[in-house]
């Protein structure tokens, strides 16, 4: 009793917030004005144009374009056509009807192999196999009746969400597919009939975008990051999941796509439309993890790694996210080492700056079809060509997206240690930094790389020399020694106190290198004088104590707290707390 | 009526390919030209090809067309039977389909056919002997080309080079190298050679049967020919087979000669008679698998077979059956 | 009279061009991009002339087809990045018979005395069917990562199954319910092939480790690699007729060709665009001729018994698996 009056209470609740979002009112509506001008072959246009009432014959040619269309992959087609023909059926001519049916007969959708390509895939299936049900097996593409479509994708978007709920995404944190991951669910919490799908789909809404707000700055995803292009890891506002920040939690203040510099590479994309029009609201709790940054915190995560099928000893072995988040910007890393094929991004600091290129990291470029082998089941000798056709940076020695056995971190606040330990023989065998020009100071004094962005100081102290390489945007800081580490000291205006003040701190630090040559190792003394100790094999500690990684939580910081496993995801704000119980398919406030 | 037991007859077959077409127990063919009991308009005994896995014993099956006077067969090896060929009065019947569809693929002027002989390396590539010549068919015998004119009884491709030929015929052993587009008399030069059979490695190893004048040997391609007599007592001889595995055991069959076997390569012969009904052998096949089993297709008794490299025989069914031909395959 | 009607009825059965038939298997191409509509078509290719022409059975989007093989009465098997697919109807049509739990299904087998019954060697394990693909089921290697590159069943013994994983070769005899390993192990197995002539022969083609050959059904292996001097072996094919010759596919090497059962192997790539073989065929009923289909390379063709060859078809395709009926 006492539970289903909670029940009602939280619904109540719910569809109070759903009425009441200033913010997303306004943006969602300016956004739909936007996207129904547009005049592409895109399901977001097409659901924009009709709902808006804007266009509807022109809709209407876009759909049956798009009933025709062979471009797009099977798993992104299936989703997003019977989510743009659910937001707008009720307006739609018979003819356009039975095209989209005979779409999902004639249309041999790919299932595709990665974690978001299997979201998108079966979300598309669920919704098409529900619309169309008692259907026969020679009426759907792959042969199977509406009933064993639906029930094969209840199943595994079940086990996706209790999976992500547990041991943590594979493509975990990625400000490119995170977008593959909240449209489907967008379209899922809206027309998903069975009430438990439905709210499992919302509660997954909540907690992919509470794991963003909590890395989330003025619009960047700070932080490590599963999956990423180049592009937006040298230019964070230039990703997609900049268009959710802004939709979402109203960060940027900027319209993304109206700006040349942080132009997203998928304009026309316009998923957010789909956000725009559904009626999943943001618990508002959440908006406030993403935008109160009155006091800096750090925050930790586990993750897991996407499935090893060989050359490993583990399936998903985890992943250990440390994530240290001010005002002004962030300091994040990975643990280190093989964690994703090809788009990884180890760590990074990203500053809320305001200025497109607006971060700095460094990483090994590494590739080799060993790596790509552990993920993909092609011939270990021949799959570096392959994926180069895909990801044509992947075999390149200055790409921006790496993961690599050679590469570790130790974080502790604002302090990171990278160790590198490239093995005699590799295809690139070079450390790589990225320094943005429009830096209000670069220089080097005592060892260290100094910059400065607007209020916010870096400090780079790479163990051995590197050389300077001037490109487009950037420098390229490029070490060619097989054994190197960098130290990283971030600092603020409102940490401390001025750009001098930051470089006068810097003389107290204490680096003792004496056991680098032996056993990869550094001593370092910070800024706070904290002793960090840090060796290649993993050893961390901290003023003497060992730091274990395993003791980080699923999500351990001061507004998310998970036990890894036990699927139940706290936020917390201002005293007040919410629970998404994936166990029970429960909230709890 | 006739074509539903065509039907039927192939449906059989076809049932029959996929219940043992893939064990490794090999396949008996047979070629049955007419039997003895054959009363010209009455419902007679099938002629024509019938099968079996030796398990089966004294049980054949049917394939194809019934009723015709099937001289000779051949089976492409290594596919499971899916590709045969029966000779016979009417032309030369394929299948390609394991017997389950068959075609005549000989026109009007192609008749009497007694031999088949295919290309091991490319089923393509047929020829055939007939009683006006040799025919040689690039297409599995869709279109075919005369080239040799005469009486043929034996046609066979070298196992080991299949642009060499070799063939049996009234005027003579003849051997073509250009894949029977011209031929050549060989040293053997007697009248009416019937059967050629070559040793199973040794490419150059030749054994020759003939009518009326025994078994001659030739150990370099045919150039040169030497008599064997040693234990011979016999004149014509219509078969000759190596065991495909141990050639020192080769067997030998003709009129009234019963079964003849050497255990020396072809050197020296042994007559091994015993239970023929008849005694005019036509056909000898070995079996690859286990070769001390071995086949003898009689004129008039049918089937014989030997589970002991040819010492005891005993009949194993098609009774009254003139048996023209016998093949083993995979 | 009488005979001339059987003559007619029996002529007019035959069935067209059936004699053969070749699969071809196209994973990818060099030419496919993503997210563009004419990419070229890839997927299952059907022969049955003997490689003279090909034609394009069924699913034409890229679904990751990795091997395909027609069975008997028109039934087609694929192995895909969606799952295991079956047809009824020589390709018209297809269903996926796996569900969620079964995806990158790079080869499968026919148990030869069960058509009913189909083995998968997937990147997560061998799974099974009995009933013809309604429902399928995991037969857990006991491996932490169970990745397996191919499955065979014995065909003179259809409870014992082969399957080449990461740690070596592993052996059922209870048509795979519980493995074992053989005594080839620490050895990543790409490839298992049984001697078409004696069931007793098997051969494994390797990563990095060359030919082994076993003449007692997989007990004892003895390595036969002489003149392999590339020793990633993708494919092996024996000839139909004569097994003392085969040949191996390799990874950089192109084709080698054995004439003494494995005693030494020869190089025989002369023509072969790209040296990256990963499928073997030899016609059963055209044993002159000879398929390799290569990695980005397309699909190859020797007409005189794999001493030279000829590009076929799919220029710069990915020719991952090839099969006969």
């Amino acid at each position: 009793m006492k539970l289903l009056l909670l029940a009602a209470v939280c619904f109540v609740l719910g569809s109070c917030t759903a009425q009441d979002d200033p913010v997303f009112d306004v943006r969602s509506s300016r956004l739909l004005e936007v996207v129904s001008a547009e005049n592409e072959v895109s399901p977001y246009v097409i659901a924009a144009k009709v709902r808006t009432g804007r266009d509807l014959a022109g809709a209407c040619l876009l759909l049956d374009s798009l009933t025709r269309d062979r471009a797009m992959g099977g798993m992104f087609y299936a989703y997003s056509l019977i989510g743009a023909y659910l937001f707008t059926r009720d307006a739609l001519p018979d003819s356009l009807h039975a095209k989209v049916r005979l779409a999902f007969r004639d249309r041999t959708m790919y299932r595709g192999d990665t974690e978001n390509h299997w979201v998108m895939y079966y979300t598309g299936l669920y919704l098409a196999a529900q619309t169309w049900p008692g259907e026969g097996r020679d009426t759907w593409f792959n042969g199977k009746s509406s009933e064993e479509n639906f029930q094969e994708a209840a199943e595994w978007l079940g086990h996706w969400m209790t999976t992500s709920a547990t041991i943590g995404q594979g493509e975990f944190d990625s400000p490119t597919y995170i977008t593959t991951f909240l449209t489907p669910m967008i379209v899922l919490h809206e027309f998903a009939e069975d009430p438990v799908m439905k709210k499992r789909a919302g509660m997954m809404l909540d907690l992919l975008f509470a794991d963003f707000a909590a890395e989330h700055l003025e619009g960047n995803y700070g932080g490590g990051h599963s999956r990423d292009y180049p592009e937006d890891i040298i230019n964070p506002l230039g990703a997609p999941s900049t268009m959710w920040a802004w939709l979402y939690f109203g960060k940027p203040e900027f319209e993304q796509w109206e700006e040349a510099r942080f132009r997203p590479r998928n304009r026309g994309g316009w998923e957010t439309a789909f956000g725009a029009l559904g009626s999943y609201r943001l618990p508002p709790m959440i908006r406030s993890i993403a935008t109160d940054r009155s006091e800096p915190y750090v925050h930790t995560e586990t993750k897991r790694v996407r499935n090893v099928i060989r050359l490993g000893t583990e399936k998903n072995p985890p992943v250990y996210k440390y994530t240290y988040v001010t005002s002004d910007y962030i300091l994040g890393s990975l643990h280190g080492g093989i964690l994703q094929p090809i788009q990884q991004h180890t760590w990074d600091v990203t500053f809320a700056s305001g200025r497109p290129n607006n971060t700095i990291f460094t990483l090994h470029p590494y590739a080799s079809g060993k790596e790509l082998a552990m993920f993909f089941p092609e011939e270990i000798k021949f799959l570096a060509d392959e994926v180069d056709r895909y990801h044509l940076v992947y075999t390149s020695p200055d790409k921006w997206n790496s993961s690599s056995p050679y590469e570790r971190t130790f974080q502790h606040r604002n302090t990171l240690i990278v160790l590198y330990n490239i093995k005699e023989g590799e295809m690139h065998p070079h450390i790589d930094g990225f320094f943005p020009k429009n830096l209000d100071e670069r220089m080097e004094s005592a060892g260290w790389i100094l910059c400065r962005a607007g209020k916010v100081y870096v400090a780079l102290h790479p163990v051995r020399r590197g050389q300077w390489i001037e490109e487009t945007v950037n420098w390229r800081w490029r070490s060619h020694q097989l054994k190197n580490g960098v130290i990283v000291e971030v600092g603020s205006e409102r940490e401390d106190g001025s750009w001098e003040a930051f470089r006068t701190s810097l003389a107290t630090t204490r680096l003792d290198t004496s056991a680098f040559n032996t056993t990869l190792s550094l001593s370092y003394r910070n800024r706070q004088g904290v002793d960090l100790r840090f060796s290649f094999d993993g050893t961390r500690m901290v003023n003497g104590k060992e730091i274990h990684l395993t003791d980080y939580g699923f999500f351990e910081g001061p507004f998310l707290q998970s036990e890894r496993g036990s699927g139940r995801i706290t936020m917390r704000y201002k005293g007040r707390s919410r629970t998404l119980d994936f166990n029970t398919t429960e909230i709890m406030e | 009526m006739v074509i539903r037991s065509v039907i039927i007859a192939g449906l059989l077959t076809c049932l029959m390919v996929s219940l043992y077409g893939q064990t490794d127990e090999p396949t008996v063919y047979v070629s049955v030209f007419s039997t003895k009991l054959f009363v010209v308009g009455a419902a007679n005994p099938q002629t024509g090809m019938f099968f079996q896995k030796p398990s089966e014993d004294t049980v054949w099956h049917h394939t194809g067309a019934k009723n015709i006077r099937a001289n000779a067969l051949a089976v492409f090896p290594g596919v499971n039977g899916r590709i045969r060929y029966t000779a016979s009065g009417n032309g030369l019947h394929r299948t390609r389909d394991g017997g389950r569809s068959w075609k005549i693929t000989t026109g009007w002027r192609i008749t009497e056919i007694w031999a088949v002989a295919l290309d091991r390396t490319d089923s393509m590539n047929v020829f055939i002997g007939t009683a006006y010549g040799i025919y040689k068919s690039t297409d599995m015998g869709d279109t075919w080309k005369q080239v040799f004119t005469g009486f043929v009884s034996c046609v066979i491709v070298d196992r080991f080079d299949p642009s060499i030929l070799y063939a049996a015929t009234e005027i003579g052993l003849y051997k073509s190298t250009d894949r029977g587009e011209t031929w050549k008399r060989t040293g053997l030069s007697i009248d009416r050679t019937r059967t050629v059979t070559q040793h199973p490695k040794d490419p150059l190893t030749l054994l020759a049967g003939t009518e009326n004048h025994g078994i001659y040997a030739s150990s370099n391609g045919g150039k040169t020919w030497e008599k064997r007599e040693a234990g011979i007592d016999h004149a014509t001889f219509y078969t000759i087979a190596y065991d495909p595995r141990d050639p020192s055991i080769v067997y030998a069959g003709g009129y009234a000669t019963g079964v003849y076997r050497s255990t020396d390569g072809g050197t020296s012969w042994k007559r091994t008679c015993q239970g023929f009904e008849i005694e005019h052998i036509h056909s000898i096949a070995v079996d690859p698998v286990h070769p001390n089993r071995v086949y003898a297709g009689t004129m008039g008794a049918g089937v014989y077979r030997s589970d002991d490299k040819g010492e005891t025989w005993r009949a194993v069914g098609l009774p009254g059956a003139q048996v023209g031909r016998i093949v083993i395959e995979r | 009279m009488f005979i001339m009607l059987t003559v007619l009825a029996v002529a007019g059965a035959e069935a067209v061009g059936q004699t053969e038939t070749l699969v071809m298997s196209v994973l990818s191409s060099r030419k496919h991009r993503l997210n563009v509509s004419d990419n070229p078509v890839v997927g299952v290719f059907v022969s049955t002339d003997g490689g003279e022409t090909w034609e394009h059975r069924g699913w034409k989007e890229y679904i990751r087809t990795f091997y395909t093989e027609a069975a008997s009465d028109g039934v087609i098997w694929s192995a895909c990045g969606n799952g295991v697919l079956r047809s009824d109807d020589g390709g018209k049509h297809w269903r996926i018979t796996t569900g969620w739990r079964i995806t990158e299904v790079l080869k499968i087998d026919c148990d030869p005395s069960d058509p009913s019954t189909v083995y998968a060697a997937t990147a997560y394990g061998i799974f099974k069917t009995a009933d013809s693909g309604e429902t399928w089921e995991e037969k857990p290697l006991g491996l932490k990562l169970p990745f397996a590159s191919d499955v065979l069943v014995d065909r003179s013994d259809s409870r014992r199954i082969f399957a080449a994983t990461e740690e070596g070769l592993l052996m059922s005899r209870d048509a795979g319910e519980t493995w074992a390993p053989t005594a080839l192990q620490a050895k990543q197995i790409r490839v298992i092939v049984q001697d078409p002539v004696r069931p007793e022969v098997l051969w494994v083609g390797t990563e990095n480790d060359g030919v082994f050959r076993s003449s007692d059904g997989g007990r004892t292996w003895m390595q036969r690699s002489a003149g392999l001097r590339h020793q990633t072996v993708y494919a092996i094919a024996v000839h139909p007729n004569n097994p003392s010759i085969l040949y191996a596919g390799t990874h950089g090497g192109g084709v080698y060709i054995t004439v003494n059962g494995g005693e030494r192997w020869t190089r025989s790539s002369k023509g072969l665009g790209i040296p990256v073989v990963h499928c073997l065929l030899v016609m059963k009923t055209r044993p002159n001729v000879v398929f390799a289909g290569t990695l980005n390379g397309g699909l190859y063709r020797s007409t005189d018994g794999g001493r030279t060859w000829k590009l076929n078809s799919q220029d710069q395709g990915q020719i991952w698996g090839l099969s006969t009926q």
